[in-house]
């Protein structure tokens, strides 16, 4: 039988209790495990939640600029090994691609998050420039390794190069 | 005993021992914490041996394999429930190692890893459905000592070895780091070391190899050898992580980051070795775990079983093979991410551990079926401590999986 939300609601706002038999109901055990698996869903999948003041919005600038000075500093590795000939191209690719859309995942994130203050604002325009072109720069990078193009690749090595100190100025100061 | 055969054993031991589950973990941590999770490694891995050696001299000498003892010594309802938590893991873990051998196979080709997972699939199945028995063991088990290439890149990286023995030697949560993240990558550590799938294959493998009291030499060198030196593999992983990572704050979430290492310090031949191992490890443990499936279903319900069987003879056996290996690529062709479900599944690994443990430290103290075999003081002594360390992990397993959302 398929119990509908409000009746698993009904049958849990009656009888929280066991029933005659010392057993608990076959709503209220389903009601447990959506609960349950709400729970675990919301909780592992790593959501983001939204920021309800400036030092909460900060520290997630924090940790979006720190994560994508990791990311550079990755693909940077991988394409230098590229070019040195120690990594193959379909090697270099995938490294580069996971750090793109890694970094596509960040900026998506955190630019969902609404800046709650003027003070948020301020932090969110300083920001969102950083992050946007680095991760444009990844998805640069990531089409010059497909196509071999090393002196494209040299040349947005020598760009990206500059992030990571950058990135990590954000990471630390917000 | 020949010294080939002894050899051939312990090196398998060591190849067999890294799966996907030490190939993340192990990187990740290096990348985040350091040297300072070795002991979660060692603590795991000398857990593995102790359990691992009394599972397989309760296989040679009582011809019994885990789930026997299982079924046999907790009745059939709670090694019911037994069997429901480590089928389920098995599957999990089966996951994890498709979708990581079709990672694998996307380094090594470029070509999008989810097109490879119903090829691995169908290539595992053929494996264990018409593969000896001892090539899934060997074959498998020596190319996967290619990862031995984590110990040489770490003589080719810049090391601070004094660096290393320190953070080994101290292991102190990093202060970037809640203390809820380091206590989860440690239950992650050591439940990667502890998958119950390696035990009751490790035993059933006894039961498939049929052990007697005479091949105990050559099971405890395996275990006694060869599990502390693949051990050795995961911390070598852990370690060649540092030197590249640590100064960029890098957060290990794919598999080319665990191999980049290797590649940027050896070199084209280095990266070949590396992924040769990946793949080995992977498609070893990809075996292993749906043999494990089926091993765990068919000993419970006194089905016939093993590979030492024609498949019409086991049939059974080889139908829950083949549906767990179709579960397991179903699932991850849902697009789920491998190393997600490779972290979850060595945690929740972590939690199920003592349901699979108990029954073999209860059944190796049983003088009627061990006789002279019997545990000694020693392996009560470590049995009994494991056994609390493993309940204790398992209690906080679940709460740190959730307060640190996977470790995030």
């Amino acid at each position: 039988m398929r119990c509908s939300p409000g009746q698993l609601l009904r049958a849990h706002c009656s009888s929280w209790t066991r029933n005659g038999n010392g057993r608990w109901s076959a709503a209220h055990r389903r009601l447990a495990v959506i609960a349950a698996a709400a729970a675990c869903t919301v909780t592992l999948a790593g959501c983001v939640t939204p920021a309800f003041n400036t030092s909460s919005y900060r520290q997630k600038t924090q940790e979006s600029a720190s994560e994508m000075a990791g990311l550079v500093g990755t693909a940077r590795l991988a394409a230098s090994a590229y070019l040195q000939g120690k990594l193959y191209s379909a090697t270099a690719d995938t490294i580069v691609s996971d750090a793109e859309n890694d970094a596509g995942d960040i900026v998506t994130q955190w630019t969902s998050v609404q800046p709650p203050t003027a003070q948020a604002e301020n932090i969110m325009s300083k920001a969102q420039t950083l992050l946007s072109d680095t991760s444009d720069q990844l998805t640069a990078l990531r089409i010059a390794v497909r196509k071999g193009d090393r002196q494209q690749i040299g040349s947005l090595l020598t760009k990206l190069g500059p992030a990571i100190p950058k990135l990590k100025k954000l990471a630390a100061a917000g | 005993m020949s010294p080939l055969k002894l050899a051939l054993g312990v090196m398998t031991a060591i190849g067999g021992f890294v799966d996907i589950g030490n190939l993340v973990t192990s990187g990740i941590t290096g990348a985040r914490f350091g040297m300072a999770l070795t002991w979660a490694i060692i603590l795991g891995t000398v857990g593995m041996t102790v359990y691992g050696e009394m599972a397989g001299r309760v296989a040679a000498v009582g011809g019994r394999a885990v789930f026997h003892s299982v079924r046999e010594r907790l009745g059939p309802r709670v090694g019911l429930v037994n069997l429901t938590s480590s089928f389920v893991l098995s599957l999990l873990t089966l996951s994890a190692e498709i979708g990581g051998v079709a990672l694998v196979l996307q380094l090594a080709t470029g070509i999008n890893y989810l097109l490879w997972v119903p090829l691995v699939g169908l290539f595992v199945w053929l494996v264990i459905y018409r593969a000896p028995f001892m090539l899934i063991e060997n074959v498998f088990g020596m190319m996967g000592l290619g990862l031995i290439i984590f110990i040489i890149a770490l003589f080719k990286l810049p090391v601070d070895w004094h660096g290393l023995w320190v953070g080994a030697t101290h292991p102190w949560v990093p202060s970037s780091e809640p203390h809820s993240t380091y206590w989860f990558y440690a239950v992650s550590l050591y439940g990667a070391c502890l998958v119950p799938y390696q035990v009751l294959f490790f035993s059933s493998g006894g039961r498939e190899e049929s052990w007697t009291t005479k091949s105990i030499p050559q099971m405890r060198m395996n275990a006694v050898v060869g599990f502390p030196l693949g051990g050795l593999l995961s911390i070598a992983i852990m370690a060649s992580m540092i030197p590249i990572y640590s100064s960029l704050n890098v957060n290990v979430s794919h598999l080319g980051q665990i191999a980049l290492p290797v590649a940027a310090s050896v070199g084209l031949v280095g990266l070949i070795f590396a992924l040769i191992g990946f793949f080995a490890a992977t498609f070893a443990a990809a075996a292993e775990a749906a043999l494990s499936a089926g091993y765990a279903v068919a000993q419970f319900f006194g089905w016939t079983w093993g590979k030492m069987h024609e498949p019409r003879a086991a049939a059974q056996f080889h139908v829950v093979c083949l549906a767990s290996i179709i579960a397991a690529t179903g699932f991850i062709l849902t697009t789920i991410d491998p190393i997600t479900v490779t972290l979850v599944s060595v945690v929740l690994g972590a939690v199920a551990i003592p349901l699979t443990y108990f029954p073999v430290l209860v059944v190796a103290n049983d003088e009627e079926y061990m006789g002279k075999w019997v545990n000694g003081r020693l392996s009560n002594v470590l049995g009994s401590v494991f056994l609390v360390i493993m309940v204790l992990a398992s209690v906080v397993t679940l709460p740190l999986l959730f307060i640190t959302k996977a470790g995030h």
